[in-house]
């Protein structure tokens, strides 16, 4: 557990989006980014370095800076922070530079 | 001619609109998944000195829409060539890769935030005030409860009083007094100078932006490097045949009203004289950006 105070205000009109975060349910919003539903939900790590083994959890969340790239739908590489979550979408940490459509890596 | 326009921001959209009104072939290019750019997440109330951001964005997509531009949104430009004497640019669209050829680039990139060069910096909840901003602007999330606003100028300020009024507890910090931030998943603790260790869950660092030039760079559009802005520069005066570059990515090498009067000059280099001349006055004061519609 992250142990840190981040957490959603309010969800006003959105409706809800079940997708999976490292095989675990999760419950976002529509309007939610991959980012944004792992902050509210209080997850903060989405990368671990492939350099130094050091966790990364985005900075920029405007698709510059790589350190949210996360395996989506068994895609690695995908910045989090510009993909909107989908019902159904299966979201995981990415270790490394990850591996294609592996599930639940390493 | 054909005219594609890299990011869809204010300047971006505003010379989109007034080139496709003037009868150029425009396509319109933006990574995220909506126009608008920083009006996005930016957030100034109505009635309040600033110019009312959401008004201006609706304003902004209707002078878009109207017009012929064709807008292409999830939409990464990768790399960008001169061929001949005009542009390809390698593209990403909602995951499938296209070219796209153009006789004409506008380059709207915009600004990036600075970073913070501090052991730790890289620690999961260390993030760039636009971070924290389309956090709680557009999705409602506060992204700690207990932060540190790492900065001196007016934007730290107004981070630090919209995330204190959004309940969280905020301490602003300038740059210089930061030592290193610490913890072992993500931030626990920020250490000062003077032997002091505040608790965190979050820093944010809003110590100022950079013009965004990745791309203009790509395509060998000179630059200088700035100490002012600790990065890249356009250099002033650059000649770019074909390549024009306007808005913030022009941050420390034009004037104040850098996002406006660029993007009419660009509009009246690429398309001079069309039947929008004088229909559209925009005013800029320091910072303050107000879109006004001029009568007859």
């Amino acid at each position: 557990m992250n142990g840190h105070g981040a957490r959603r205000r309010a969800t006003g009109t959105a409706s809800a989006v079940q997708i999976t975060f490292d095989g675990e349910p999760l419950t976002a919003v529509d309007t939610d980014t991959v980012a944004s539903a792992l902050i509210a939900a209080g997850h903060r790590v989405f990368t671990i370095d492939s350099h130094d083994g050091s966790p990364r959890g985005g900075f920029c969340f405007v698709g510059r800076c790589s350190d949210c790239l996360m395996v989506i739908d068994g895609q690695p590489g995908t910045m989090a922070c510009i993909t909107p979550v989908r019902d159904g979408m299966r979201v995981e940490t990415q270790h490394g530079r990850g591996h294609w459509g592996r599930e639940g890596q390493s | 001619m054909n005219v594609a326009v890299i990011g869809a921001g204010p300047a971006g959209m505003i010379a989109a609109g007034m080139l496709a009104r003037r009868g150029q072939s425009v396509t319109l290019i933006d990574e995220q998944t909506g126009s608008g750019g920083h009006l996005r997440y930016d957030r100034y109330p109505v009635g309040s000195d600033r110019h009312d951001s959401d008004s201006w964005l609706t304003e902004l997509r209707g002078a878009v829409d109207s017009s012929n531009a064709v807008v292409l949104l999830s939409a990464i430009v990768w790399a960008a060539f001169r061929v001949g004497d005009g542009f390809e640019l390698a593209v990403n669209h909602a995951g499938a890769e296209r070219t796209i050829v153009a006789d004409h680039l506008v380059v709207a990139t915009g600004t990036t935030d600075l970073a913070l060069i501090v052991p730790g910096a890289t620690l999961p909840g260390v993030m760039t005030s636009r971070a924290a901003r389309i956090l709680l602007n557009r999705h409602d999330v506060l992204p700690g409860q207990r932060l540190v606003v790492v900065g001196a100028g007016v934007e730290a300020e107004r981070l630090t009083s919209d995330l204190a009024s959004a309940g969280a507890e905020v301490s602003a910090v300038a740059t210089e007094k930061i030592e290193s931030i610490a913890g072992s998943r993500g931030v626990e603790s920020v250490h000062l100078t003077g032997d002091r260790t505040v608790t965190a869950d979050c820093v944010v660092v809003a110590r100022g932006e950079a013009p965004d030039l990745q791309l203009a760079g790509m395509l060998e559009a000179p630059r200088t490097y700035d100490s002012s802005v600790e990065g890249w520069r356009l250099a002033v005066g650059a000649d770019l045949p074909g390549l024009s570059v306007i808005g913030g990515a022009l941050l420390g090498a034009a004037g104040p009203a850098h996002v406006v009067k660029a993007t009419i000059d660009t509009v009246e280099r690429i398309a001079p004289a069309g039947p929008e001349s004088g229909e559209i006055g925009l005013d800029i004061t320091g910072a303050i950006i107000r879109w006004e519609a001029v009568q007859g």
